[in-house]
């Protein structure tokens, strides 16, 4: 998948504007000072709006596109392109290709000879979509034919790819419509360049992993760093090898199972032994047990509990629960967990988390963060603390932890999906890695935390429990979806 | 069997302070056959570069450097492994799973190879020795199978 910076040129400098208003212009420099402040590197394709020109009709940032174009950029230039002779002018500036809008969905006649004259691939239809409608000039008005006749049309010209822009998603940091690009492939074989919405480094990576998308137009993150250029053509160019993983949840007390687990043929459906070996057959990649009784005096029942399961099992554990300092962690690992999470007690003292990564290697510490309406929740979800939720992991990450367990309270139980909006807010300025939990019910909701929540495994406990869906059946799903399973 | 979790200055250190790395060398020439894991792998190449210069067993040609790339860094979990030998035989599931800093790259010895922002060797076989990067005890059953494979590795 190619990633396309976009700059809106107006008046000789690369802008952006709010909803469309002119006078709202924020000013980010001559495009070359600023190609050169991204890291552009050559031969990097640019996707160039020209302002002025799609207000006035008449291509006015030619000379920009002609220095461009002689960078050893590979322009595609947009903008209020209305006839032959529009679109022969950014041509002879040096433009490889055009991109027009209005035309596309509305002037069959005019993009067929557009097609005729200059060839197939040296047009992009811009699509801007709407609630299942595409919309045009300027977005003022819906256009005259669906969507299926515009793709239809599109194909028949033998046009390779078309920009898709879903406008409800423009700017509203929900991410990518990966749903839109996801009902086009069904629709049609044309290639996509995503727009609107991109704002993380993950959407990038999610993005690239639909088959029909073949560019993504990054324009405002960009220039507001919220993504790294470099970063994001280096993660592109990456194998899809690194596995997302499926976290099955035993939610332990007094070294049974609360609520058992509905597995046919299981002997004893309390005993976290038996549970976590079939989550393992399965094709669980990691199991989580959370001793939500754990206090000083049935220590030893959670350590044992720890250490039975860790006896039986081949893939890796994560405990929580009780952890209040250094040597608590210590008798976890010495159990025979690979991880541990710590929750209550680094609220009270964030230094146990430096302390325990210290001592053991961030590897093996999780920050385990319960989120209520984006505040921190402490004493197991009963008590609301007063940090921020997004401060607190980011904070986390700085004093050591090597992953956070981050449980949406508002949605735990409720099987209504993972809480996306909390998920991007967290993952998008993490490094580490975040782990999603709390309303998984369907098997979207899985792909959804990590498509566009940006999560890098996804936990469940009762679902799983109960039945309703297997760990296999969300891996089987997630692969289909494109998503790297183990 | 040479496990290990912790660094490598610290274990080749122990190692040497106990002659346990002069007992392995003489293992190894008498016939017996060594497996290395995660740090235990990183033990048998020639040097490597995590807090200074240390230098390994020497059982393997090579070097341990930090990983370079753009992803978060220890790598900690699964990763999908190009594999092949008698060690890999029957396993059908490549994916293992990695905690780790450092790796060697592009060994000559190299059997399997994963990729982290970047290639880096995931497993190596000099005759009897055999060093595998990721924890086979914890990558379920194609983890077992590796194991399986060592112990009746003639």
């Amino acid at each position: 998948m190619e990633v396309i910076p976009s700059l809106d040129l107006l008046a000789g400098r690369v802008v952006r504007l709010t909803h469309g208003d002119f006078s709202t212009a924020k000013v980010y420099g001559e495009p070359e000072a600023v190609l050169a402040s991204l890291d552009v590197p050559r031969g990097t394709r640019l996707h160039i709006v020209d302002l002025e020109a799609s207000r006035s009709g008449r291509p006015v940032e030619t000379s920009i596109v002609e220095r461009l174009a002689q960078r050893d950029l590979i322009v595609q230039v947009g903008g209020g392109i209305r006839s032959i002779d529009d679109a022969r002018c950014w041509l002879d500036c040096g433009a490889e290709r055009i991109v027009v809008g209005t035309i596309a969905a509305d002037s069959p006649a005019l993009l067929a000879s557009l097609v005729d004259t200059f060839g197939a691939t040296r047009i992009v239809p811009a699509v801007d979509i709407r609630n299942g409608v595409i919309r045009v000039a300027g977005w003022e008005r819906d256009a005259t034919t669906s969507i299926e006749d515009v793709f239809a049309r599109l194909e028949a010209l033998g046009i390779p790819e078309a920009l898709v822009t879903d406008i409800s998603h423009d700017g509203a940091l929900r991410g990518p419509s990966f749903r839109l690009y996801r009902e086009l492939a069904k629709l049609s074989s044309i290639r996509l360049i995503a727009s609107g919405g991109v704002s993380t480094v993950s959407d990038v990576v999610s993005l690239a992993r639909h088959r029909n998308i073949s560019g993504c137009v990054i324009g405002k993150a960009l220039l507001e760093r919220r993504i790294d250029l470099t970063d994001a053509l280096a993660r592109v160019a990456m194998p899809n090898s690194i596995p997302e993983r499926v976290i099955p949840c035993l939610d332990v007390r007094d070294g049974r199972v609360v609520k058992g687990v509905n597995f046919i043929n299981i002997r004893d459906a309390g005993n976290p032994v038996e549970c976590a070996r079939r989550y393992e057959e399965e094709g669980a990649d990691e199991i989580v047990i959370l001793d939500i009784s754990a206090t000083d005096a049935n220590r030893q029942t959670a350590l044992d509990t720890v250490r039975r399961v860790a006896d039986s099992l081949f893939i890796p554990l994560t405990v929580g629960g009780g952890i209040r300092t250094v040597e608590d962690f210590r008798a976890m690992l010495r159990a025979g967990a690979d991880r541990v999470a710590i929750n209550t007690a680094a609220l009270r003292n964030p230094q146990l988390i430096a302390d325990c990564a210290n001592e053991f290697g961030v590897q093996a510490v999780v920050l385990s963060c319960d989120a209520k309406d984006g505040r921190v929740m402490v004493r197991s979800g009963k008590e609301e603390g007063d940090i921020d939720a997004v401060e607190w992991c980011r904070r986390a990450e700085a004093l050591g932890a090597g992953e956070i367990l981050l449980t949406s309270v508002n949605r735990d139980g409720t099987g209504s999906g993972f809480d996306i909006k909390l998920l991007r807010a967290v993952t998008s300025v993490l490094k580490i890695g975040v782990i999603a939990s709390g309303g998984a019910g369907r098997l979207e909701d899985f792909r959804d935390a990590i498509e566009s929540g940006g999560a890098r495994a996804v936990l469940a406990a009762s679902l799983f429990h109960d039945r309703v869906l297997t760990v296999g059946d969300v891996k089987r799903y997630l692969a289909e979806e494109g998503i790297p399973v183990r | 069997m040479l496990p290990g979790v912790g660094s490598f200055a610290a274990a080749m250190r122990w190692l040497i302070e106990h002659r346990i790395d002069s007992a392995i060398r003489d293992a190894v020439n008498g016939g017996a056959s060594l497996l290395g894991v995660c740090v235990g792998h990183q033990l048998l190449f020639d040097v490597s570069f995590e807090m200074g210069t240390t230098r390994g067993l020497g059982l393997i040609g090579g070097e341990v450097r930090k990983f370079e790339g753009r992803l978060p860094v220890p790598q900690i979990g699964w990763n999908r492994v190009a594999a092949r030998g008698p060690l890999f035989e029957g396993v059908e599931n490549g994916v293992f799973y990695f905690v780790n800093s450092y790796a060697a790259s592009n060994a000559a010895d190299e059997i399997a190879r994963a990729d982290y922002g970047g290639p880096f060797t995931a497993a190596v076989q000099n005759g009897r020795v055999f060093g595998v990067q990721f924890h086979p005890e914890k990558s379920s059953a194609a983890g077992l199978q590796v194991l399986r494979n060592f112990v009746a590795w003639k």
